[in-house]
């Protein structure tokens, strides 16, 4: 059954929700970093709780765009049942690869329920056009990737702001952190600066980064980050959606579910071994895993990630937090003395 | 493994001790009691010995499954409750911790990934679980599949009933895997349906004033909610309950001497032994119905098992939308005649104390007292008696105001 809006505006809260989909149905799709947690709906879910979750619903509480959920994990969950009488909607994601004719079948069902027939010639027109404009999305944050890999640009910060503009639909801007970082390269030696073999290169993983400071925090100490395995980095985008021209849904459904696996999944071994290819073609020295305070998802695949690193003998540093944990003091000398082993080791 | 531990292990798998226990519990004990040992000694026996495949579920995999495929299910969810009972859950969660696991994620989970570092669990044939009402769940369980190598089938939960089939082919496709030659759900079904009416008649039954039954008590028993249905023990054991309720609502004989408050309990309440109780007899409140008691789902139809079950599993009232767990909670209040509600917030618990907040915003809309009480179901470490206690004694002031001025 469709629902009417007061607006097109969308809010997405999960990686696994295909902003091409929303673009082709004639919303304006967004996704919320909160930067914080406000004040508002905050006496609805418990302190002891997930903070990206409770930054959201301070976000959306009391709005009129559509806030659509991926039925990602308990906390997400909750802020559904909190806005459920507003404008909410809960899409099913399956947990595993081999399930995109249910995903498709959950797609067509968020369309209809948007008011738009899945079958429609030219939604259906529009929605390859739009596969094919994020995919070249896609492979421009990928070249930035590359280009903050290869030690062009100040900071991986960079990235995270790439991946802010790729919801916002700003590709120019995106084009224009590609092109700044490989002049930056080529004019102002970032490449020679970078290129010290002595400063050890470590990845960040995360179920949910929650804002960029720690890659802050992680650069300030030393450090060079050569992989960002967070929704708010490579999780995003690093992926091309394969388009078939006579199904562009079944595409869509079938190319998110294999993306990038996130810890949400239930296929470890799969993300293991894809965090495993980021640690070996990155060359990195180390992992740094931050498990945003109270989640459940991190806990567990942070344990996954732990057995693997130790059985391989490899460094891992946890570090817990909530919003601005990159500006804690007692993270910066974890940090640092992360650093400091990492070049004994090197 | 410390020596208790060791000696712990070998009890469980010693068949000459269950023979001893069943024997002593078919002596001495008698109606629902008597069943439900006698159950729990079969189970727990057929699980440690081996005598037919054990599958390990996460609680709320319907029961019937396992029976309707000729296994025993083993509960680890259920377990850590025992562990807590018999005092054994803080040094299995120690275990847990130090091989990183976050304290911060349920201790329930902690506890059962502890009991089988401590070898004090039946080795699993196979794991299923579900996706729904947590995520620690079905997350704990395929690591500790991992651990003994064994298959790990997770059912996908949708949260809206209309998606049922989903659930229902995967269930189908579970089962075909689990039985080549095909299952009969007729019998095992007939059992959970008759234990299902007895059930009924048990909740019924509950409705009368004084409460003859306590909420303490039948969430000691809330492991036959979850495990039992499907199976004859289950079956005797609602059967028992209800006739002896049937004898205590004619005798008029309450549990509480003097009852002038009744209460219902959201969740479940801590395992091991602590005070809530008991300052709540003193204080003249009885907890005359608990969630977890309820029966969300509808009788099962063998006709169409596989979407039965599926129903069963959406049904529960901590899934689905929330606007239903409401509806049913304000049921409950309804015929229970209750005066306030108390939620039991357990610690790591993201399902059931993330909606705690809303469904005190919604009770306190209509002037109905609601205490979230923070805590531990298994982990003594989060119980605070003092603070606890005063809480409670701040909310029954509060109920036995409004009750004074006439608002309830």
């Amino acid at each position: 059954m469709s629902k009417v809006l007061k607006n097109k505006e969308v809010n997405l809260n999960c990686s696994y929700l295909p902003p091409e989909l929303f673009a082709a149905a004639g919303f304006n799709s967004g996704r919320l970093w909160p930067e914080g947690i406000g004040n508002k709906g905050q006496g609805l879910l418990p302190y002891d709780f997930c903070p990206y979750s409770r930054a959201f619903l301070s976000m959306v509480a009391g709005s009129q765009d559509l806030s659509l959920f991926a039925n990602s994990c308990d906390a997400m969950r909750r802020v559904y049942d909190a806005l459920a009488e507003e404008y909410a909607y809960l899409l099913e994601v399956p947990r595993v690869t081999t399930q995109p004719g249910y995903f498709q079948y959950q797609l067509e069902k968020l369309l209809t329920y948007l008011g738009i027939d899945p079958e429609n010639r030219q939604f259906r027109e529009s929605l390859r056009e739009n596969i094919k404009l994020y995919n070249y999305r896609r492979k421009l944050l990928k070249r930035l990737l590359e280009n903050l890999i290869g030690g062009a640009g100040p900071s991986f910060s960079l990235l995270i702001e790439g991946v802010k503009y790729y919801y916002q639909q700003q590709t120019v801007k995106i084009a224009g952190l590609v092109s700044d970082t490989r002049l930056k390269q080529d004019e102002e030696g970032y490449v020679s600066n970078h290129s010290d073999q002595r400063i050890p290169r470590v990845i960040i993983s995360s179920s949910c980064l929650l804002d960029g400071r720690l890659v802050k925090l992680v650069e300030e100490s030393g450090l060079r980050i050569v992989g960002l395995d967070s929704c708010l980095g490579e999780r995003s985008f690093n992926f091309q959606i394969e388009l078939k021209e006579d199904n562009p849904l079944e595409s869509l459904a079938r190319g998110y579910l294999n993306k990038p696996a996130c810890p949400r999944t239930m296929e470890p071994k799969r993300r293991v071994a894809e965090v495993k290819r980021l640690i070996t073609s990155r060359d990195a020295d180390g992992l740094i895993y931050f498990m945003p305070k109270f989640c459940d998802q991190a806990g567990y695949d942070f344990k996954f990630l732990k057995e693997n690193a130790r059985e391989n003998n490899f460094p891992l540093l946890l570090v817990e937090g909530e919003y601005q944990a990159g500006e804690s003091g007692q993270l910066n000398t974890r940090i640092t003395a992360f650093r400091e082993s990492l070049e004994r080791i090197k | 493994m410390d020596r208790k531990f060791r000696w712990i292990s070998k009890g469980l798998h010693n068949n000459f001790l269950y023979n001893l226990g069943k024997l002593g519990v078919n002596l001495r004990m008698k109606g629902y009691m008597k069943e439900a040992l006698l159950y729990f000694l079969r189970e727990t026996q057929a699980a440690f010995t081996g005598r037919r495949p054990v599958i390990w579920c996460s609680t709320f995999i319907p029961s019937e499954l396992v029976y309707a495929v000729g296994g025993v299910p083993f509960m680890p969810e259920v377990a850590a409750g025992f562990a807590a009972a018999v005092g054994v859950a803080n040094e299995v969660l120690l275990e847990a911790e130090g091989d990183w696991l976050n304290a911060d994620l349920c201790s329930i989970h902690r506890c059962g990934t502890g009991l089988v570092k401590k070898e004090l669990v039946p080795k699993p044939d196979l794991i299923i679980s579900s996706s729904h009402l947590c995520d620690g769940a079905k997350k704990y369980l395929q690591y500790i599949s991992y651990q003994f190598d064994c298959p790990y089938y997770l059912l996908e939960t949708p949260y809206q009933l209309e998606d049922a089939g989903w659930l229902a082919e995967q269930i189908r496709s579970l089962t075909k895997e689990l039985a080549k030659g095909g299952v009969d759900f007729g019998p095992v079904f007939s059992l959970s349906n008759r234990a299902y009416r007895y059930h009924q008649r048990v909740n019924q039954l509950r409705k009368a004033v004084p409460a003859t039954f306590s909420g303490e008590h039948a969430m000691n028993l809330v492991p036959m909610e979850f495990m039992s249905f499907g199976s004859k023990g289950g079956l005797r054991f609602y059967r028992e309950l209800a006739e002896e309720l049937e004898g205590r609502v004619k005798g008029g004989e309450g549990v509480i001497p003097e009852e002038r408050y009744r209460l219902l309990w959201l969740h479940l309440k801590p395992y091991y032994p602590q005070q809530i109780f008991s300052s709540l007899r003193e204080m003249g409140a009885v907890i005359a119905f608990e969630e977890y008691s309820q029966l969300y789902w509808e009788l099962l139809d063998p006709e169409k098992p596989y979407l039965s079950l599926a129903r069963k599993m959406i049904n529960h009232f901590g899934w689905g939308p929330l606007q239903r767990q409401l509806e049913r909670i304000y049921k409950l209040i309804y015929d229970y005649q209750i005066d306030g509600v108390i939620g039991f917030s357990q610690w790591g618990c993201r399902q059931s104390s993330g909606r705690m907040g809303m469904i005190k915003d919604s009770l306190k809309k209509k002037g109905i007292p609601f205490l979230n009480l923070d805590g531990d179901l298994v982990d003594t470490r989060n119980y605070r008696e003092g603070q606890l206690l005063t809480r409670l004694q701040a909310f029954v002031e509060l109920i036995d105001e409004q009750k004074g001025c006439g608002v309830c």
